[in-house]
């Protein structure tokens, strides 16, 4: 049999037998038709019933959200209207007898020190099951508005202080590490290169550094690019997703989470 | 291990089951007796092959505003702005190792006897690998609004539905077919378009026993939205008509048709 098992079985039977069978993460296990099963993605996340789950993040997260209705889970206007209601939607519907309790506490404008200032607040306090985070792309703007001298590796280093940090004070959270991106138009030059791609590596490490789900946005972007749609589809100012980007992202994290 | 396994893990872990025998039974043999829904999923969910041709077909909510002169696989302009479109550029990005085709076909307007007389250049003749179709609210519509010309009854969906899916089998016999719910986006006392019900839900329950008979995959679109309301969003943030949905309701449709056919 040479069907090869589609990367999202692979994901969603590592789920499964993680708990069950130790060493999945190994090269391989053999089956009862011999076909070598290779288990090299991380686990999926589980959804546990009354889970929390918090979405973390900027403007692109923020999506105009209300601040009024901000302690109450899974609230319409609380959620704003991008990739995290889309989520929440998909999740609250498809598992609508789990009583899931979903928040967006994305800030507009906001880079990794600023999460890092707020954290106690609006991550630790909140207890999350589940925490995704897409943050980065202000991290870069911002210094090249001159309004910030965070450098690439103050990123990586700050982004791995605050996983650290939510990791000790939750040890069962489950983390979601979204690559930051950009659509080559709008505000994005040439000069945005190669430090932005530095600094999605560092995301991409941070993420590594505590087993974190890794949700490849850029290469997502890139390729729905090079599929042969224009940048502005998805972006506008290359930055702050269309309401086809912000499907198209929601579309992806379910995917790479085994969540869809 | 308490943790309940999601619906979803079950169908994809059944689907690679079944394409590479049994690895879920070899795997977890006690897990597997343990849950009645893994017997319960043993629906395969969808495969896509390399090279593979995807076709979406339907109505409006399918067409969604697609350039109907540009027949080329995977153009922005052919697939529309609806959840064809999103699914389309998911599928293209997630499994762009794949070299899929994918198509939108849907025309606004159209009903089962529509699709019927536009079958072989529209879908046949596109040999796809892989069919969904989203058909029945017209089927509806237009026997009780536009002048109600259209004659067509609850009977006649079923008849002209099980033909047009039985000439497809026929034609292309390796087809795999999603059914999507046909659906209003109603609010939470139900009111929005009320007139509808029940006559429509017996032309959802023929869909849906359709999609059984044929072996589909079922994407419970009406279910969905209901719940998406009863969770407490307006109905109007998905449809200002409650027929025809917004960027957000096409990206809620997205995701579960990428949910349930196990290709998300």
């Amino acid at each position: 049999m040479t069907t090869p098992l589609t990367r999202r079985a692979m994901l969603a039977g590592t789920a499964i037998t993680a708990a069950t069978l130790a060493g999945c993460k190994a090269t391989g296990s053999s089956t009862s038709s011999g076909e070598e099963v290779v288990c090299e993605e991380p686990p999926a996340i589980f959804l546990k019933p009354g889970a929390t789950v918090l979405l973390q993040g900027d403007s692109i997260t923020d999506a105009g959200r209300s601040r009024k209705t901000q302690d109450t889970a899974n609230d319409f206007d609380m959620l704003g209207k991008g990739y995290a209601k889309l989520i929440a939607y998909h999740l609250l519907t498809e598992h609508a007898d789990k009583q899931l309790k979903i928040y967006n506490r994305g800030i507009s404008g906001h880079k990794v020190p600023d999460l890092d200032k707020r954290w106690d607040k609006d991550c630790i306090d909140l207890k999350p099951d589940v925490l995704s985070i897409l943050i980065g792309v202000n991290d870069m703007w911002h210094k090249m508005n001159g309004r910030y001298d965070g450098t690439v590796e103050s990123y990586e280093a700050g982004y791995k202080a605050l996983l650290a940090r939510t990791r000790a004070s939750l040890p069962d959270v489950q983390i979601i590490v979204c690559e930051p991106f950009v659509l080559r138009c709008g505000a994005i030059k040439d000069i945005w290169f190669p430090e932005f791609d530095q600094r999605r590596a560092g995301a991409k490490a941070a993420a590594e550094s505590v087993g974190a789900v890794f949700v490849p946005f850029q290469s997502m972007f890139d390729a729905a690019v090079a599929a042969g749609s224009p940048p502005n589809h998805w972006a506008g100012d290359g930055v702050h997703p269309s309401a086809h980007g912000q499907g198209l992202m929601a579309a992806r994290w379910l995917s790479d989470t085994g969540l869809g | 291990m308490t943790q309940p396994i999601s619906r979803r893990q079950l169908l994809t872990t059944t689907a690679a089951a079944a394409s590479t025998a049994a690895i879920a039974a070899a795997a977890i043999p006690g897990q597997a007796q343990a849950h009645p829904h893994v017997m319960a999923a043993m629906k395969p969910a969808i495969t896509l092959k390399p090279g593979a041709t995807v076709l979406l077909q339907g109505d409006s909510i399918t067409d969604a505003g697609r350039k109907k002169d540009n027949l080329e696989p995977n153009n922005k302009d052919a697939l529309g702005k609806g959840y064809a479109s999103l699914i389309a550029y998911h599928l293209l990005t997630a499994h762009k190792d794949k070299n899929l085709k994918l198509y939108n076909r849907g025309i606004s307007g159209h009903k089962v006897p529509d699709l019927d007389g536009r079958w072989d250049r529209d879908c046949i003749e596109l040999k796809p690998d892989v069919l969904s179709i989203m058909i029945g609210v017209n089927d509806y519509w237009h026997t009780v609004a536009f002048g109600s010309k259209y004659k067509g009854t609850v009977e006649s969906y079923k008849t002209g539905f099980h033909a047009l899916l039985q000439r497809t089998k026929d034609a292309l016999p390796e087809v795999q077919l999603v059914l999507c719910e046909p659906f209003v986006v109603r609010d939470a006392d139900r009111t929005t378009r009320a007139d509808w019900f029940p006559e429509f839900s017996d032309r959802q329950a023929v869909a849906k026993e359709a999609a059984k008979s044929f072996g589909a995959v079922w994407v419970p679109f009406q279910t969905m939205f209901d719940d998406a309301v009863a969770a407490g969003t307006p109905n109007k943030h998905w449809s200002g008509d409650a027929i025809h949905v917004n960027g957000n309701g096409a990206a809620l449709m997205a995701m579960r048709w990428l949910h349930e056919t196990g290709l998300a």
